[in-house]
């Protein structure tokens, strides 16, 4: 495990914290997941044509009799909770002047929350949006066709996917140790590449995640279309957990700047030289009314929305998130 | 079109300092630092004409910066911006220079706290400073004697000294000539360049437009003289009112010791004068006050009436005062008669009064004709004879039988002492008696009684006539010219008088054959004139004739010594004025307006300031004041016409563009002068640095 993801002192809180929480309740962790009771439940998946060695008590005699064919019954194993990080890894996420960026900032959150769902048996996929090299990135992310995958490469049903344009890596939701250490070496490698397109991901990620699944979007949703937002309120209406960090730099909150400076974006070509002092204004109101949109669209889609700050300790974003869970467990 | 010169031209480099702000401008947008930045969408969205607003305002500053160091760096070197006419003419090379200064009389124009003149000397002493030292000069003090150019050298101390000696004249100049003058004088110099500068107020009178310019020898042959002219007013029109006339004489209405004093206000402005003040004073005394509107550039003229003291009255009529005072008053002496008492001895009476010698006499003497000048008291011989003379100024004996002795000695010391005596013969008159009695004291020693004819006999011998009348004497002057009315007059009987023995007596009129009417002769201080025939119709009929009355009158003012005189001539300053002194007389002292003595000499005395002179006389041994030789001295009227000069009209009489120019002050006629730019330059820069911080400010 890389100890510049994941702070011993930051998990070791956090453990203690878990430990402490499902002692006292029925388990902290039931605020990551609707179902309390623990173990393995059968649910039907999909249909898939019979085939010779399928074993026939799933054949679906029902549907024998509608159509004339014989189809078996597929399920699926449920877990106590299947969670997607999903994390935004645009170029725009490389921005940070002081400290950490925001994708080093986002990689370390999103360890930590992938540690503590496999921690408690959760399974703990990835999506990893931001590529612009689309075909080389699909080609990347797809499986080998041959041979043993590496070790932070899922070998199952991974391979199978072939990854859209705005997705650059995915890892299907496993709740192994070595899946674990698969996935933060993936993130371990991860650096800013292409240009956000969040509405793809999240459409991907609905497409891959069952009903009840937490979606945990690690993003600054500085994202020039607007469909991502809806993306996330149709992901919540499959009844989907969405729980979105807002990740900005305090740069970008506060906009310090004094000199006159030419401002480069980090996606597009678009360029500024401006005197700060006579944009700080603008920017602000800008700014405030980006985020007053965003919280206001997600608050009515029913996601769970954090804004977090690049210099905020980690374990007090843990917290506060874990908090806000318990809180709305018991509202239930 | 002018060029740009500088008065520091090294300095002009300091305009290079313009790179520096643009060195600036360039390294602070190399230093404008770029920064990788998420959230730009935000700030094109926060303000996207900011940033057209930020490179225009840039390069603003750049511009105003830059400004603000070339206007400084430029304004260092001093630039001007110079004519090029005034360059040619004036260049820094030597000449021999002459200076003409203009002393006249409109130069004592007092103009911003100093007289033209002194900012006229003023500027001659900048201009001298300023000269280069190779360049000979000379002065000429143009004040309306005689020019002269001093001589032609490079002794600027003693230059100096006689431009600060210079003071300015009453009288008006001629600056067309003190130019010739100088023009002249320049030929001395082998120098080729040769220039004149003239300092004057460019009075119209004072330089003749009419003349041609004048013309300078040189090996080449004649050229034109490079003149430049300094005006001393700057430019200012010169409004001026003044008294350029006065003249006095007899008030019909006001009568006796009534005069009239016409004067006559020219103003010099653009502008008419309207209710303009004119007071009359006499001794300092206001006696009376007019108003009067004078249009421009003309005259008005203003009677003031008033009625005199007997005696000399020194008088003024007197204007508000303007900026030449010295016009604005004018001087004049008038002589009042004084009364007469006068005796008259009737020699004659009767109880007819029209038979009575005394008759026409006495209407000649009324008040009802002399105004009540002439005191007459007529009484017959015996009770005249008693009398003391000493009350009378003039003594008539009307055919008055021959007094005693004693009356006569009386009459003898009476004439002696000033007194007159007037003798009219008759038939109580003895020639001879007369002659024993009278002696030296007649003009002339009778001789025996002439009957010329018999008015009782028509076809008999034609009486006598009055055939020659000396109007040059001063009893008869009012007879000048009018001497008709003694012509148709009839002596029919006179005395004939001896022969002159010693010639000093004076004929005022004699008879058709050579006898003499009416003489006169002069007695110690008195005067005696002798009538040969009646003051009645009995020996003539002139008094029935009109110049009887006259005649009598004069005669009597003049015996009595109150003969009214005309009003002495002013003279006009600049002029040498003779005295006629009293006879038996010696000047003492002649004093001038500032009641210092100014000197006399046998020619007479030069009138340098306007006002009164007054004299005292010895007489006798004795000093008394001489009001008779009073007089009053007054400006030439030409002085005061402050018109001036159309400069361009002026530059273009002396040859124009090339040869001459006009110049509002000694900077303007330097060679290095010319439009200081440096004001506006330090104008541009501060306005620059206010608005670059202004731009700065709201950046």
């Amino acid at each position: 495990m890389p100890a510049t993801l994941l702070d011993p002192t930051t998990l070791q809180k956090l453990a203690t914290l878990q430990l402490r929480a499902r002692h006292v309740v029925e388990g902290v962790l039931t605020g990551l997941h609707k179902s309390p009771h623990q173990g393995q439940a059968v649910e039907f998946a999909e249909h898939k044509e019979y085939a010779p060695g399928d074993e026939t008590r799933h054949i679906d005699w029902r549907a024998f009799a509608r159509v004339d064919k014989y189809y078996v019954k597929k399920f699926e194993l449920e877990t106590n909770l299947r969670a997607y990080l999903v994390l935004d890894a645009s170029r725009s996420m490389a921005y940070g002047r002081r400290g950490v960026t925001k994708l080093e900032y986002a990689k370390m959150l999103g360890a930590a929350l992938a540690y503590l769902l496999v921690r408690q048996q959760d399974l703990c996929g990835l999506v990893v949006s931001g590529a612009p090299e689309a075909e080389a990135a699909a080609a990347d992310d797809l499986a080998p066709k041959t041979g043993e995958p590496p070790a932070d490469q899922p070998a199952d049903d991974a391979r199978d996917v072939r990854l859209p344009p705005s997705v650059r890596r995915y890892l299907p939701p496993r709740a192994s140790p070595a899946h674990l250490n698969g996935l933060l070496g993936v993130l371990e490698r991860l650096s800013p590449e292409g240009a956000t397109d969040l509405a793809g991901t999240i459409d991907f990620v609905a497409e891959k995640a069952q009903r009840r699944a937490l979606v945990l979007l690690l993003s600054d949703l500085f994202d020039p279309s607007p469909k991502a937002l809806a993306s996330l309120a149709k992901l919540r209406k499959r009844r989907c957990e969405v729980a979105v960090f807002h990740l900005l730099d305090r740069d970008e909150l506060d906009f310090p700047f004094d000199d006159p400076t030419d401002f480069l974006a980090l996606e597009g070509a678009s360029r500024i030289e401006a005197n700060p002092r006579s944009v700080r204004a603008g920017y602000l109101a800008e700014m405030g009314a980006f985020l007053k949109q965003t919280r206001r669209a997600l608050f009515d889609s029913d996601v769970e929305y954090a804004l977090t700050p690049t210099d905020e300790p980690l374990d007090r974003v843990l917290l506060t998130f874990l908090a806000a869970r318990r809180a709305a467990s018991r509202a239930l | 079109m002018g060029e740009l010169a500088f008065q520091n031209p090294a300095l002009v480099l300091g305009g290079l300092a313009i790179a520096v702000p643009v060195a600036i401008h360039l390294l602070s947008r190399r230093r404008s630092r770029r920064l990788a930045f998420a959230a730009v969408d935000f700030i094109l969205r926060a303000k996207k004409e900011k940033v057209h607003h930020i490179k225009l305002k840039q390069l603003l500053l750049l511009l105003l910066r830059a400004l603000v160091v070339l206007c400084v760096g430029l304004a260092i070197a001093r630039p001007l911006l110079r004519p090029k006419a005034a360059a040619q003419v004036l260049g820094n090379q030597a000449a021999a220079t002459a200076l003409v200064l203009d002393g006249s009389f409109s130069m004592r124009y007092r103009l911003g706290g100093q007289t033209l003149f002194e900012r006229a000397q003023s500027d001659a002493q900048t201009l001298v400073d300023k000269l280069s030292r190779q360049s000979p000069a000379t002065l000429v003090v143009c004040d309306g004697r005689p020019p002269v150019a001093t001589r032609l050298d490079f002794d600027r101390v003693a230059l100096q000294h006689r431009i600060r000696g210079a003071r300015p004249t009453y009288r008006p100049a001629d600056v067309s000539a003190c130019i010739a003058v100088a023009a002249h004088a320049l030929q001395a110099s082998p120098l080729e360049a040769k220039r004149i500068y003239v300092l004057s107020d460019l009075a119209v009178p004072s330089i003749h437009l009419d003349e041609p310019a004048p013309m300078i020898s040189t090996p080449k042959g004649p050229v034109l003289a490079q003149v430049v002219f300094i005006d001393s007013a700057r430019g200012h029109e010169l409004p001026n009112l003044a008294v350029t006339e006065v003249k006095v004489t007899p008030s019909a209405e006001l009568g006796t010791r009534g005069f009239d004093v016409a004067a006559t206000i020219s103003n010099s402005g653009d502008r008419p004068a309207t209710g303009i003040s004119v007071a009359l004073l006499v001794g300092g005394h206001i006696l009376t006050r007019g108003f009067v509107d004078v249009p421009a550039h003309a005259s008005a003229r203003k009677v003031l009436r008033n009625r005199f003291e007997p005696g000399t009255d020194l008088g003024e009529v007197v204007l508000g005062h303007d900026a030449l005072i010295p016009d604005d008053s004018r001087a004049f002496v008038v002589n009042v008669p004084r009364d007469v008492n006068a005796l008259v001895v009737d020699g004659a009476p009767n109880d007819v009064r029209y038979r009575d010698e005394a008759f026409f006499v006495d209407a000649a003497l009324g008040p009802g004709h002399t105004g009540g000048r002439i005191h007459a008291t007529f009484l017959d011989a015996d009770a005249a004879q008693a009398l003391d003379l000493s009350d009378f100024d003039v003594v008539l004996l009307l055919n008055v039988a021959t007094p005693r002795s004693a009356f006569v000695a009386s009459l003898r010391s009476f004439v002696e002492n000033g007194g007159g005596l007037f003798i009219s013969a008759g038939d109580q008159v003895d020639p001879d008696e007369y002659n024993g009695a009278f002696g030296d004291l007649l003009p002339r020693a009778m001789h025996l009684v002439r009957t010329a004819a018999d008015p009782s006999e028509p076809d008999g011998p034609p009486p006598a006539r009055f055939a020659d009348i000396d109007v040059t004497a001063p009893a008869f002057r009012v007879f000048a010219g009018a001497t008709e009315g003694f012509d148709s007059t009839s002596v029919y009987k006179y005395v004939q008088l001896q022969p002159d023995a010693r010639g000093k007596e004076r004929v005022l009129a004699s008879f058709d054959d050579g006898s003499p009417a009416i003489i006169e002769a002069q007695r110690g201080r008195g005067r005696v004139v002798l009538y040969t025939s009646t003051v009645d119709a009995g020996w003539t009929d002139w008094p029935l004739h009109t110049t009887f009355l006259p005649a009598i009158q004069q005669l009597t003012e003049y015996l009595g010594g109150a003969l009214a005189k005309k009003p002495p001539v002013p003279s006009t300053v600049g002029a040498v004025r003779k005295l006629d002194l009293p006879s038996g007389t010696r000047l003492v002292e002649l004093k001038g307006p500032d009641g210092r003595a100014v000197q006399v000499s046998s020619s007479g005395v030069r009138v340098d300031e306007p006002g009164f002179y007054t004299a005292t006389v010895s007489e006798s041994g004795s000093v008394r004041d001489a009001p008779e030789l009073a007089f009053a001295a007054v400006l030439d009227p030409v002085a005061s016409d402050t018109r001036r000069l159309d400069p361009k009209e002026l530059a273009a009489h002396f040859g124009g563009a090339g040869h001459s120019s006009v110049a509002g002050g000694v900077e303007g006629a330097l060679p290095k002068t010319g439009t200081p730019l440096w004001t506006y330059l330090l104008v541009a820069a501060l306005a620059a640095f206010i608005g670059e911080g202004v731009l700065v400010r709201n950046g």
